[in-house]
């Protein structure tokens, strides 16, 4: 382990005196310090990853290259989770690679944990994806997904990704994103809409249709951060899954107090339960904050956090 | 059946859209201020958009051994336009040598800018797409494009190595379709 950090610190080194490239280690996770019941534990990931990317991109950004190895410090060793190769040309980006690719998905302005359905799919996968410019907020995309296997170059076809945006300056940005797959088949809809409008205001409504699961979800979102130091969000959404449905609303405020201390309340309400909460965390600095937590859902609960998240 | 909701869905988000698209909002023109005012943003106008370079795309991509990756220098651009109008932006900064010390950026660079530079990719990414919808609705679209009528404010960020050799001279220029030009010129020292 103590040569595997050694190897990335140096990697990272490298990219210290290069403009050119970008490396960097993301470390995050959390410790209960102590719970309700008198207990603690560490969670080494949190709710994501610890990673390493390396970044590589042509001074004028006209070629370059990505690849992240996810959850680093795992026994398992080094694996690599996503690589693309890029460039820009015809008119637009062409990359190839193990694709891990946001360019047409759009999820929550939050994306709460007790959220059912926070975002829509990237296009992923081994596959040769090409975004057009954008033209007049008009873009494009299509990705043929080869496989590691020799398989039937109409199968490609008929399994590509097409994705379509169209941003429209002071209103907002239009998503959709189908992920064809006619052989199997089981073709998924993404689709949705950002609202950006009205200042302060960030609505995003967001569906996936995986018409051939009969499985179907949707989502709405709100942020507004209209009243000074307050930052307040809402998200509603509602699954159908082979006929059998679910739905969670959730809200919260949280208010700056200082800069460095946030109070927040919130509150979710869904088909498996309840939850309300009250929190005020701490930054104390380099990448550490700690938070404390009261609520209840169908019993009183209540934990101290220490998190931590850094990038060398 | 399957197909039906997801038309019905399609047909609520188009008339979401649309009602949304009416209720886009901008303050008025006000006669008595100028069409354009250029300045530096200040530490305020940063803050707005967030605490750290996380969450926020007009902070500093920062690790914990080397520091600051990049120097912002952001450019606050106030437009109060009387009727909508083409508007065309040359941004220079350059050092002592007359060479490149940095360069500005519209939406889609400066989106790929954090592309190169976000270190963590989550499933749940919200943050990151929360720090693109802040570019998306405050970072100039571009160096030509069309800005509607009334006031609104729009941000370019200069963006070089850290730090920007010294002395570095930061030229913009503004120009609207109606024929006024506005210069602004800082001497970063």
């Amino acid at each position: 382990m103590k040569k595997l950090i050694v190897l990335l610190l140096a990697f990272a080194m490298v990219g210290a005196v290069s403009a050119q490239v970008t490396t960097a280690i993301a470390l995050s996770g959390e410790v209960t310090l102590i719970d309700q019941a008198g207990q603690g534990v560490f969670t080494d990931y949190g709710n994501g990853y610890d990673t390493w990317t390396l970044k590589a991109t042509e001074k004028d950004g006209k070629y370059g290259f990505a690849m992240t190895d996810q959850n680093i410090l795992d026994n398992g060793g080094f694996t690599v989770r996503d690589w693309t190769v890029w460039g820009k040309l015809l008119g637009g980006k062409l990359s190839v690679g193990n694709l891990r690719d946001a360019t047409f998905r759009l999820t929550l302005p939050y994306w709460a944990s007790a959220t059912i359905f926070g975002g829509t799919d990237r296009v992923s996968g081994q596959g040769v994806f090409y975004v057009s410019d954008a033209k007049n907020g008009l873009s494009f995309g299509v990705n043929l997904p080869y496989s590691l296997t020799a398989g039937a170059a109409l199968d490609v076809l008929k399994k590509a990704d097409l994705g379509v945006k169209y941003d429209a300056k002071g209103v907002g940005t239009v998503f959709a994103l189908m992920n064809l797959d006619l052989v199997t088949p089981g073709n998924v809809l993404n689709a949705g809409f950002k609202y950006t409008g009205m200042k302060a205001l960030t609505a995003t409504a967001i569906f996936q249709g995986k018409f051939d699961a009969n499985t179907y979800k949707a989502g709405l979102g709100f942020a507004y951060t209209g009243v000074d130091k307050l930052t307040a969000n809402l998200e509603a959404c509602f699954t159908s899954t082979a006929g059998v449905s679910a739905y969670s609303v959730w809200a919260q405020g949280a208010y700056a107090v200082t800069d460095l201390v946030t109070a927040t309340v919130g509150g979710s309400y869904a088909d498996t339960g309840y939850d309300v909460y009250g929190a005020a965390s701490y930054d104390l600095g380099a990448g550490f904050s700690v938070e404390g937590t009261v609520g209840f859902d169908s019993a009183l609960y209540a934990t101290a956090k220490l998190y931590y998240g850094v990038s060398f | 059946m399957n197909y039906r909701r997801s038309l019905f869905f399609l047909l609520i988000l188009s008339i979401a859209v649309t009602l949304l698209t009416a209720c886009a909002t901008v303050s008025a023109f006000d006669p008595s201020l100028p069409s354009v005012i250029i300045s530096k943003a200040s530490d305020d106008d940063i803050k707005a958009y967030g605490r750290n370079f996380d969450e926020n795309p007009y902070l500093e991509p920062r690790t914990l051994i080397r520091g600051k990756l990049n120097e912002f220098f952001i450019v606050k651009i106030q437009f109060n336009l009387p009727s909508e109008s083409k508007i065309s932006i040359i941004a220079d900064a350059t050092a002592k040598d007359g060479k490149e010390a940095a360069r500005a950026y519209d939406t889609q660079g400066f989106i790929a800018f954090w592309e190169s530079n976000i270190f963590k990719d989550e499933d749940n990414d919200a943050q990151k797409q929360r720090k693109y919808t802040s570019i998306e609705r405050s970072c100039v679209p571009s160096m030509n494009f069309s800005q509607r009528a009334g006031q609104n404010t729009l941000y370019l960020p200069i963006v070089g190595a850290n730090p920007i050799p010294r002395p570095a001279k930061i030229y913009i220029q503004v120009a609207t379709s109606s024929g006024e030009s506005v210069v602004f010129n800082y001497l970063l020292e």
